[in-house]
């Protein structure tokens, strides 16, 4: 029994060392929003750091670190049907037929140009 | 009265007390349901030919502020538990208390929010953005509410169960702790996409 109390005493340690980690990453995340790197590095950045954030959470508040087998393959499932929306979502943008598109010829220049990451796939 | 079997000890073939492989299970539908509002934001912002820089519209140092007040009430949540694990009751209600108040000081922050906005006659038809985002935070804000809702009768009538069956109260406050710290964990990742990008 002492030792299980001993236990909860040094995990609540940990839960403020996690504590003050979330703090410094939110400050993170908000300071180099400021810090114009471009879209893409930008979203990639911010994505990183929510990453870190969620998974202390998850680890720490949400005990993953010291889970059973059979969570951890709820939660894979529950990723890997996460990613496939995400990429059925996605690739219905592709999925559009040419006519309906935001493009037309005259505009169509421009907005390719303000997303460049667009055009190879229309030619499909 | 016991209906639910294996409320305490762990069922064999799962490994886990029913509650906790029922959170999980509802927690990986949350994750669809948010997961779906986020690939529809995806979708969106790909196939808009304008998108609105988050930090232009919004008020980020009240978006921060609730960034704190979220990350905050989910270690008051886990020290709560954590309380328990110790029976010390009076640092539970404390904990749990803290944890209740974080959560309205959170839905007074974003009433502000909203309510700047709709004084400014911004409401969601205004942009497929503020469309999406009114979305994503006011189905996130129910889901604040109802943590509330959870937790008042956790440390309300809820507590009663501490003298009659305690490990089933832990319990009780570790499965009420783990949805709230998705909540926590969704707005780790709304804040960053609606606010700063």
């Amino acid at each position: 029994m002492s030792e299980k109390s001993h236990d909860i005493k040094s995990e609540i340690k940990i839960y403020y060392y996690v504590f003050g980690a979330l703090i410094f990453f939110s400050a993170l995340t908000v300071g180099v929003s400021y810090i114009h790197f471009g879209l893409i590095i930008g979203i990639t950045v911010a994505l990183l750091i929510a990453l870190v954030k969620g998974s202390l959470v998850a680890s720490h508040f949400m005990h993953l670190k010291s889970e059973k087998k059979l969570v951890y393959f709820v939660l894979i499932m529950t990723v890997i049907f996460f990613l496939s929306m995400m990429t059925l979502f996605i690739a219905s943008f592709y999925d559009v037929p040419e006519g309906l598109k935001f493009l037309d010829k005259e505009k169509g220049k421009t907005i390719k140009q303000q997303l460049p990451n667009h055009h190879e796939e229309k030619k499909h | 009265m016991d209906t639910i079997p294996f409320t305490v000890q762990p069922r064999e073939d799962t490994g886990l007390f029913n509650a906790k492989l029922g959170i999980w299970i509802f927690l990986a539908s949350e994750v669809m349901l948010f997961g779906g509002l986020f690939s529809s934001y995806v979708l969106l912002r790909i196939g808009s030919i304008t998108w609105p820089l988050g930090s232009d519209v919004l008020n980020v140092p009240l978006g921060a502020l609730n960034t704190i007040i979220l990350i905050s009430s989910s270690v008051t949540m886990v020290l709560s538990w954590a309380a328990l694990k110790e029976k010390n009751l009076n640092k539970f209600r404390f904990n749990l208390w803290a944890t209740i108040l974080l959560a309205l000081a959170f839905m007074v922050v974003k009433s502000f929010e909203y309510g700047a906005k709709f004084s400014h006659g911004i409401f969601p038809k205004e942009s497929t953005y503020f469309a999406i985002y009114f979305t994503l935070t006011g189905l996130h804000a129910f889901h604040v509410l109802g943590g509330v809702v959870v937790n008042s009768y956790l440390l309300g009538p809820g507590t009663k169960m501490w003298k009659t069956d305690p490990e089933r109260f832990v319990n009780r406050i570790e499965v009420a702790g783990l949805y709230w710290h998705f909540v926590d964990l969704v707005w780790i990742f709304l804040f960053p996409i609606l606010y700063l990008l």
